[in-house]
């Protein structure tokens, strides 16, 4: 019995330490307001706010645009690479990054694809 | 209809072939035999008709099935048109059966050349069953009314086309990788019946060896598949590694591990008896993660966090999917625990300085990792059922736990080797240990200077040289006695290569960014790139526009073309490109150039103009542009619901001839957007778009801004410092695997 009690308490103690491990790596979804607060890295779902201009800068491969999140709040966003490959039609994209000043400075965007992959019965005749 | 009725057969079959199977171990009824054997095969047939049939309507082109229409079109060439059998849900979980019901008949035959009891045949037919039962609900065999019971589509309609093949799948590995895959995952259910009918009838020592023959062909297939999986992503998908820790390829490697595992409580079984509890249950976690994993990637409960595009299946296949996970979990357990007595170990001793006690902690330490890929894969689903925040896990979650236990691993493989199974007087190895350990941190001091003193980096190269030394040694020392029992040397010293090329390959990787443009130079690391031309390849299909860009790649001492593609499908209407990296290796690293952003900079002051207006080309005055039309003909060509195709036509007079074009943009009534797609300007290297589109009271007084730019690719150049380890790491694991399976092709003195 002793052998067992041993074992569970270590898998127990195992299985602590993983979920603190979280922490560092975990990164919460959240909304800019919030980041903005945190000022730690988080990830914000929204959408492009296409009535500002977008620049990328091809001397500091930087990419700017606009975007809110889904409570409507605005954000200037900063990305250090290209504009994504779909970014133009992408109806929802996710930014990773953190808030400095009013700027989000973004290491990765995540742009979600309008997907063929839902079948429409309208596209059928076509 | 024939399709439908043969998987309901099927599952019939396997259902009856499980019960008889059964009750001829229960009722010792010799005619029950007959039966059980008749509805195997049965079983088999028929999943094997189903799969033929579906074939054969893929390669008729019979859009009438929602799954044909789903996954393939016309014009897909031969292999493609096969492979699109398992592009979607349904047919994969059909090749899944398919591969289940051949790994069977080899079962069988296996069965009756050792003379093993039928038991574990019919263990195995009960899983098929729940295979069997999901096509049920998930048939790849649905007519498009069917599917689309809203869609007022008649009984005999038959599309023109079907939808086709996502084209980033278009590629020789997708006819590869799968199937593989799905083997392995097949071959682990023998290791999990055999052990299950060994446990049932308190005989497990006479099945150890034919499990582990079964076993290590298991890990070998899996393990080839996982990493042809990670090949395919790194050398056309672009994903710029062979590995993400991505849930799709977590799930798998879990499976793999824990097999892994069953390999080494085999081989502690074998040198010293006992185990026997263990050795069920990591029989049993193999098949249960193959299961697991299937639920994960197929119930939808990952799709926001992984790369790979998953469709929830509903909610029917979703809670079968949950009772077959929940039935290969109790069932088992139940067998088990009728069973525990029986297995009751002799006290064991272990001896310290045995390889027995250091394959146990390494054995310990492959578990922690499983458990910890395991908890961090499952985290969406336990953040849901717990109704926590959702967060996300970044990858260094799993690298800063798997750089420890590497190393752990990596020392425990190394010093192991020094000991017999039973114990060894420490003083007759301190003479070869000392030496090793010295080479080892001779050349690891060596490797800080070089790795820009990374400690932990450092101490994982240690470790791996050590192993790597020990390894080889004995190794040379089996070879020179003609001894060809190697395989877990190959193996492992397969794992040391993989461990270090994926340390030098991720840990030190650096990436820079370059524009490609024609008459323009953009550098990084050395290297000046340049735009030599793009080619138009693949013309004859008409569903893309295919362009390889010949890109100069020269240094000092090197001059050397890389070509990455960039091409436009109609599957997404030549909306947004698609790119495929291309990558120059060399011995001692990889330059990797994945394009990331195809766009336009300006190249002139955009014009604006309103229907019937004429405007001076801004390139040459003599030239003009004259604004037709609108054209809307191809407004519902665009790739979904609200997108939309708006057209205009256009006259140039460029140096005194006419050209006639339509230029478009895709228009998206949804989110109000306007994508223009470039188009080059006759006789040009620059391109036009119709950039801006401001409506007023009617057509005519609206006005439209064409923009002109010309093309730039830009791309991520990546150095990747000798990821070929990585490579000869996987071949020399799976050589291993094979050479070991070898000793166990026979299986002697099996009391029956």
């Amino acid at each position: 019995m002793k052998k067992y009690i041993f074992i569970g308490a270590f898998g127990l103690i195992f299985l602590v330490v993983i979920l603190l491990s979280f922490n560092k790596s975990a990164i919460e979804y959240t909304d800019f307001e919030t980041a903005r607060k945190l000022s730690k890295k988080v990830q914000v779902v929204g959408t492009w706010a296409k009535e500002y201009p977008i620049n990328y800068n091809t001397a500091t491969n930087m990419f700017e645009f606009f975007m809110r999140d889904k409570k409507g709040k605005l954000m200037y966003v900063r990305f250090n690479g290209p504009q994504p490959n779909n970014f133009t039609i992408a109806p929802e994209f996710v930014v990773k990054g953190y808030v400095q000043d009013t700027t989000f400075i973004a290491s990765q965007i995540i742009t979600k694809c309008p997907s063929k992959y839902e079948a429409d019965p309208e596209t059928i005749k076509k | 209809m024939f399709g439908k009725i043969i998987i309901y057969l099927a599952s019939l079959f396997w259902l009856l072939s499980f019960l008889f199977y059964l009750f001829l171990e229960k009722s010792n009824k010799e005619s029950l035999r007959k039966y059980a054997n008749i509805t195997f095969w049965g079983g088999v047939v028929s999943i094997l008709l189903a799969s033929l049939y579906l074939l054969f309507n893929i390669l008729s082109h019979n859009f009438t099935l929602t799954y044909v229409w789903s996954y393939s079109s016309r014009n897909l060439p031969f292999f493609l048109l096969l492979s699109s059998f398992y592009a979607g849900q349904e047919g994969s979980l059909l090749l899944w059966a398919t591969w289940m019901s051949l790994v069977g008949v080899l079962l069988y035959f296996y069965i009756k050349q050792n003379n093993l009891s039928t038991l574990s045949l019919s263990f195995f037919a009960f899983s098929v069953f729940f295979l069997t039962l999901i096509l049920i609900f998930k048939t790849p065999f649905a007519d498009l009314w069917e599917s689309f019971p809203d869609g007022n589509i008649p009984k005999d309609f038959v599309p023109q086309d079907g939808r086709g093949l996502n084209p980033i799948l278009e590629n020789y590995w997708i006819a590869i990788h799968p199937p593989i895959l799905f083997l392995g995952y097949s071959f682990l259910a023998i290791p999990f019946v055999l052990s299950l009918a060994g446990i049932f009838q308190r005989n497990f020592e006479g099945y150890s060896r034919a499990i582990t023959f079964w076993a290590l062909i298991g890990a070998g297939v899996l393990g080839l598949g996982i990493m042809l999986g990670g090949f395919w992503a790194y050398e056309t998908l672009g994903w710029g590694g062979f590995w993400g820790w991505d849930p799709v390829e977590n799930s798998s490697l879990v499976p793999w591990i824990f097999v892994v595992v069953l390999v080494h409580t085999l081989l502690l079984h074998k040198t010293k008896g006992g185990f026997i509890r263990t050795n069920f249950i990591f029989a049993w976690l193999a098949f249960l993660g193959v299961l697991y994993a299937t639920y994960l990637t197929r119930s939808g409960v990952l799709s926001d966090t992984s790369v790979h595009s998953f469709v929830d299946p509903g909610k029917v296949v979703n809670v079968l999917l949950l009772i077959f996970l929940g039935v290969f979990i109790l069932f088992p357990i139940v067998v088990f625990l009728l069973r525990f007595k029986s297995f009751e170990g002799e006290k064991q001793n272990i001896i310290i300085a045995s390889r027995q006690f250091f394959t146990l902690l390494g054995i310990v330490i492959l578990i922690v990792s499983s458990v910890v890929i395991l908890v961090g894969t499952s985290l969406p689903i336990t953040q849901n059922f717990i109704g926590a925040k959702k967060v996300a896990l970044e990858p260094s979650f799993y690298n800063q736990w798997m750089l420890p236990l590497a190393i752990l691993i990596l020392l425990f493989n190394g010093i192991s080797l020094y000991f017999n199974w039973k114990g060894t007087d420490l003083k007759l190895i301190i003479k070869s240990a000392s030496l090793d350990l010295i080479i080892s941190v001779v050349v690891s001091i060596l490797f800080l200077f070089l790795s820009n003193y990374s400690i932990a980096y450092t101490i994982l190269f240690f470790a791996s040289f050590f192993t790597l030394l020990v390894n080889l040694r004995k190794l040379v020392k089996k070879l020179a006695k003609k001894n060809f029992r190697i395989g877990a040397f190959v193996s492992h010293l397969g794992i040391v290569f993989l461990i270090v090329g994926a340390m030098l390959s991720g840990g030190f990787e650096r990436t820079q960014t370059i524009h490609l443009t024609e008459g323009k130079k953009s550098s990084a690391f050395g290297y000046v790139f340049e735009l030599l031309r793009k080619e138009q390849i693949e013309q004859e299909k008409p569903d893309r526009e295919k362009y390889r860009f010949y890109v100069r790649m020269s240094s000092n001492n090197s001059n050397s073309i890389v070509r990455p593609i960039v091409y436009w499908s109609s599957f997404n209407n030549f909306e947004q490109p698609y790119f495929e990296p291309d990558i120059k290796t060399f011995l001692s690293k990889d330059v990797y150039i994945a394009p990331k952003s195809l766009i336009f900079n300006d190249f002139f002051t955009p014009v604006t103009m309103k229907k019937g207006d004429a405007v001076e080309a801004p390139w040459s005055k003599g030239d003009s542009i004259y604004f037709l039309s609108y054209d809307m003909s191809s407004m519902h060509l665009g790739s979904t619901q609200n997108n939309f195709m708006f057209g205009l036509a256009l006259r140039y007079n460029i140096d005194g001839k006419i050209y006639y074009d339509t230029v478009y943009s895709v228009l998206n009534m949804k989110m109000n957007s306007f994508s223009p797609v470039w188009k080059l300007v006759p006789t040009k290297d620059f391109a036009i778009g119709f950039t801006k589109f401001q409506p007023a009271e009617n057509l005519e007084q609206s006005t439209v801004e064409l923009s002109f730019g010309q093309e730039m690719l830009i791309a991520d150049v990546t150095v990747k410092p000798f990821i070929i380890l990585v490579w000869i790491g996987v071949i020399l694991t799976v050589i291993g695997f094979i050479v070991a399976v070898n000793k166990y092709k026979r299986i002697k003195n099996v009391s029956q």
